[in-house]
């Protein structure tokens, strides 16, 4: 009799895999079944090659870099706006942290396409602007910006709970700065997205 | 600075593996191939994965996907076969390969060369 995993641990395994690899990843390991610890050795080192593979085809060093000195500019900026106290350290602390969720959405998110599917290119398919190219260009910034919205909200709403927690609120940009400064560093990381894409002939590479 | 065409160590054996395996090249197979050829070294097989993609993204490989099967809980297998670059980049590794190994039985001989076997 053909010997399964534990439904429980290929659950895991297919939660933590990316999306493009987890058909054939979960159908190998499963191929290879013998026991559940073979099983989660041959995971956990399946697990860490796709997330490497995925990373690397979705994302460039340098456009992290860039990314983050943009996220980093728009939080000083939304807090020079705020007229709040400029506290460089939690900044750059929430910067990494929205880092951290852009490059988990990079991984794990749906890659951005055309499809009619989805709520903004289905708009802009029945709007007036439909054929024209600043329609078209803004009709991508939406889409770019949706996907990067919530890992920038999500990122900071991490921050701010954690210091809430664990340290002295008043460390953390003001509550206002914060929600401009996710606003400003989402439409500055689009706009940088949409300008690398079409650097590269309008051929998206972020997955995020 | 390694040429985007030229294939590494590891990439030579993944190379080999599915040159060897023919249709039936995919995940499990080419790994268990590779760590024949590697022996007695021990390969992940994330180290097979990661490379495969490296592969795929250089022009070297190309995969398609296959019909689920039973035996792998109703999913599909990743099929690779070498393009034409791919063989190209096996053929130059071979060659030199051949250099090396006659090379070195000049010095080391046949009582070495049937050591190796």
């Amino acid at each position: 009799m053909p010997m399964n995993p534990p439904r429980f641990l290929a659950a895991t395994v297919k939660c933590l895999l990316p999306p493009p690899a987890r058909e054939t990843i979960l159908g190998d390991l499963h191929e290879r079944y013998t026991s559940p610890s073979a099983y989660a050795a041959d995971a956990a080192s399946a697990i860490a090659a796709a997330v490497l593979s995925q990373l690397r085809r979705s994302v460039s060093f340098s456009g992290v870099v860039l990314e983050a000195s943009v996220v980093y500019a728009a939080f000083v900026a939304s807090a020079l706006i705020q007229g709040g106290p400029l506290i460089l350290a939690p900044i750059a602390r929430v910067t990494a942290i929205v880092m951290a969720a852009l490059l988990w959405r990079a991984v794990y998110g749906s890659p951005l396409s055309a499809s009619k599917k989805d709520p903004l290119v289905a708009w802009w398919k029945r709007s007036r602007m439909n054929g024209s190219v600043a329609g078209r260009r803004l009709c991508k910034v939406l889409q770019l910006l949706s996907r990067v919205y919530l890992p920038i909200y999500f990122g900071c709403g991490a921050t701010w709970c954690w210091q809430l927690m664990f340290r002295n609120s008043r460390a953390f940009p003001a509550i206002m700065t914060s929600l401009n400064g996710v606003f400003i560093a989402s439409l500055a990381v689009a706009l940088l997205r949409l300008a690398s894409d079409r650097a590269r002939g309008d051929r998206p590479r972020h997955a995020a | 600075m390694s040429r985007p065409d030229s294939a590494g160590a590891f990439e030579q054996l993944v190379l080999t593996a599915i040159l060897v395996l023919r249709e039936d090249a995919y995940g499990v197979t080419i790994h268990a191939k590779v760590e024949d050829l590697a022996r007695p070294k021990k390969v992940s097989l994330g180290a097979v994965y990661v490379t495969l993609d490296r592969l795929e993204d250089k022009g070297l490989i190309s995969s398609t996907l296959s019909k689920p099967t039973a035996e792998r809980g109703g999913r599909s297998k990743r099929c690779y076969r070498l393009d034409a670059a791919g063989e190209a980049a096996l053929q130059e590794s071979a060659i030199t390969a051949k250099r090396v190994w006659d090379s070195t039985m000049k010095i080391w001989g046949k009582d070495w060369a049937r050591q190796c076997q």
